[in-house]
């Protein structure tokens, strides 16, 4: 599946940079997020609780910056895995200055593994779209400057298309 | 995980099993009770194997926490059948030819019994629209279609087919269109 | 199984209650149709689940022109009711008997895709949900309701308890196409309503399901067919605009590209069922 979307936050970009490596802000930030701890010098992980109608789990998260700039650019890689199946995938977002706030831009793909495997991979997307417009929505509330923007987000999860 | 006493009817005696949280009333009947007339095929509701009446209605038993019949009638073919001889079902079946393998029988008679409850003289489609649920991998369906004829004649002694709701109303509403 | 404890609340208030003390993943079933495939296939591993059966929600009452159903009605209860028809034909189309004895109207709302098929007639009923929480009940319009894949508006400290559908004496049709005749997951289902006025169509609602991740109207298709006479022409223009607006998936049932043929070929002849001089005025 790919996946990619725009969001404009506004909190400042090297305060949303610094959110997105720090373990406690996603604690506070990823739906269902129950912990996350870092690894090593660039690795978390963290268990996820999927709260979908008829389907309870646990999940389980290792995430890797494999490359960054920042406060402009960073490279995730990173693996979901519970009784629903796995995503493998990688991701790259990259933020810009947009007048007192960040827009942020990302986009990545990945393999689904598993029962999950069984829906049309444009599901999953929208429901990993949903997730990360909320986790980002979440993160802009607590950041300083945050939440006085009107969030916009341009790619709406539940129309998205599949690219090529 | 703290395990609970549940009580139903079962036959003419009431039936008390300790179980673990949502023990399937599939399971319970099987595994716990011995009564393994009661098959499990799918154990996802698509099969129609485990097949039981609740109340004279029938449900799948493996989608069933036991705790949600406290207190109800639960059947299975083994409360339907006489300690000598066989129920006039059963016996339909044989006769029709219409067990091979016999996996899905205990399911298909226990929804012919609730039909025929209902409905002493139903229809070719009527007995269609019942046993939808319930799939057979070797008879074709035609025999098994006779044989709930065949019972409905043989347990209509006392004539008693001007009575009952009608099944077509039951099953299928009363709009009698085609959907397809 | 995983379960470590398992609640049957006796009422509403009861659950919301449980609801509330046990947090959010707290498992909520009522038919179990949907979650008990789930947790037997050890996909679903919740610690808690909550039933809903025994907690007062399964009553069907027609209060004046509305029609409300409790959310743990089974559809074998919808099955006899007579105030709405298309809801009966929505129902007879779902699974089997056995299920519909278990299966509920507001269950039906959570069905993974493809989706519930009693849910799309009341999309095209256009039903009001009533949620409830610790703050109170509050509204949703049917066509409010999703909010994505497996995404709706029920909050966490919330639950589904009814649906308020209105009675009407609109025509309505309903189709459903499936791999087989019962126990099937749909290629596509059709359901329309359509409401006159001096033979022009004043109001008409084309729901579709299958052919996204939740049911859906085909707005364009409602446009084409609104001040229309239901003409042959028009007909086939707001069929071909269904298809066109389907946002359909592939899946082990059907590809994508035969829903979409399927939605505009179907919401066809369910038009057709509605256009005057049909024979039997279908509803």
């Amino acid at each position: 599946m790919k996946i990619r979307g725009t969001h404009t936050l506004g909190a400042r970009r090297d305060a949303v940079f610094a959110a997105i490596c720090d373990p406690d802000a996603l604690l506070a930030v990823i739906p269902g997020c129950r912990d996350i701890e870092q690894v090593g010098d660039a690795e978390y992980r963290g268990r996820i609780s999927l709260r979908l109608p008829g389907v309870v789990g646990t999940y389980r998260t290792v995430v890797r910056l494999v490359d960054s700039d920042p406060p402009a650019r960073g490279d995730l890689e990173g693996e979901l895995e519970g009784s629903l199946g796995s995503i493998r995938g990688r991701a790259t977002f990259r933020l810009t200055d947009a007048g007192e706030g960040t827009r942020i831009d990302y986009e990545g793909e990945a393999v689904i593994g598993g029962p999950l495997a069984r829906f049309d991979s444009r599901f999953v997307e929208g429901l990993a779209g949903s997730l990360i417009d909320q986790g980002l929505r979440n993160m802009d509330s607590r950041l300083p400057g945050g939440g006085t923007v009107a969030l916009e987000s341009q790619d709406d999860p539940t129309t998205r298309e599949i690219r090529a | 995980m703290a395990s609970t006493i549940v009580t139903f009817e079962f036959g003419d005696r009431e039936v008390e099993v300790m179980v673990k949280p949502m023990a399937t009333l599939q399971s319970v009947l099987r595994n716990q009770l011995g009564f393994t007339a009661t098959k499990e095929g799918c154990r996802q509701g698509g099969c129609g194997s485990c097949t039981v009446l609740v109340d004279g209605e029938p449900m799948l038993s493996c989608l069933l926490p036991v705790e949600d019949v406290a207190g109800r009638r639960v059947t299975t073919l083994e409360s339907i059948t006489p300690p000598e001889g066989l129920h006039p079902i059963q016996q339909a079946f044989l006769d029709a030819y219409a067990l091979q393998c016999g996996y899905c029988t205990p399911g298909m008679v226990m929804v012919a019994k609730a039909l025929l409850d209902h409905d002493p003289d139903p229809t070719d489609d009527d007995i269609r629209q019942a046993l939808a649920g319930n799939i057979c991998r070797c008879t074709g369906y035609q025999p098994i279609v006779e044989a709930v004829h065949r019972a409905a004649e043989a347990m209509d002694v006392s004539g008693a087919k001007a009575g009952g709701e009608s099944a077509h109303e039951m099953l299928a509403g009363t709009s009698g269109e085609a959907a397809r | 199984m995983t379960v470590r404890s398992y609640y049957l609340p006796r009422s509403l208030p009861e659950a919301l209650g449980l609801l509330a003390a046990r947090g959010p993943e707290l498992l909520v079933l009522a038919g179990g149709t949907v979650a008990m495939p789930l947790i037997n296939e050890g996909i679903s591993l919740p610690d808690e689940v909550m039933g809903l059966r025994m907690a007062g929600l399964d009553r069907i009452d027609r209060e004046g022109d509305v029609l409300r159903i409790g959310a743990t009605t089974t559809l074998t209860q919808l099955l006899n009711q007579d105030a709405i028809p298309v809801l009966r034909e929505a129902a007879r189309n779902t699974a089997s008997w056995s299920v519909r004895n278990m299966a509920t109207v507001g269950g039906n709302l959570f069905t993974p895709p493809p989706g519930g098929d009693v849910a799309v007639a009341l999309l095209a009923l256009d039903a009001d949900v009533v949620l409830a929480g610790p703050a109170g009940r509050r509204i949703v319009p049917m066509a409010e309701f999703y909010t994505g894949f497996m995404t709706n508006q029920v909050g966490e400290d919330e639950l589904l308890v009814e649906l308020r559908v209105p009675v009407r004496d609109d025509g309505t049709a309903y189709l459903k196409l499936g791999r087989k005749h019962a126990s099937t997951p749909s290629v596509v289902t059709v359901a329309v309503r359509v409401a006159w006025h001096e033979q022009r169509v004043s109001e008409a609602r084309v729901a579709l399901g299958a052919v996204g991740p939740h049911p859906v109207r085909a707005a364009g298709a409602e446009r084409l067919l609104v001040g229309s006479g239901l003409e042959p022409d028009v007909i086939e223009a707001a069929a071909a605009s269904a298809a066109r607006e389907s946002r359909p998936f592939t899946d082990g049932i059907a590809t994508d590209w035969y829903r979409r043929r399927m939605a505009g070929l179907f919401v066809r002849r369910a038009l057709e069922r509605l256009a005057p001089g049909a024979r039997g005025e279908g509803r």
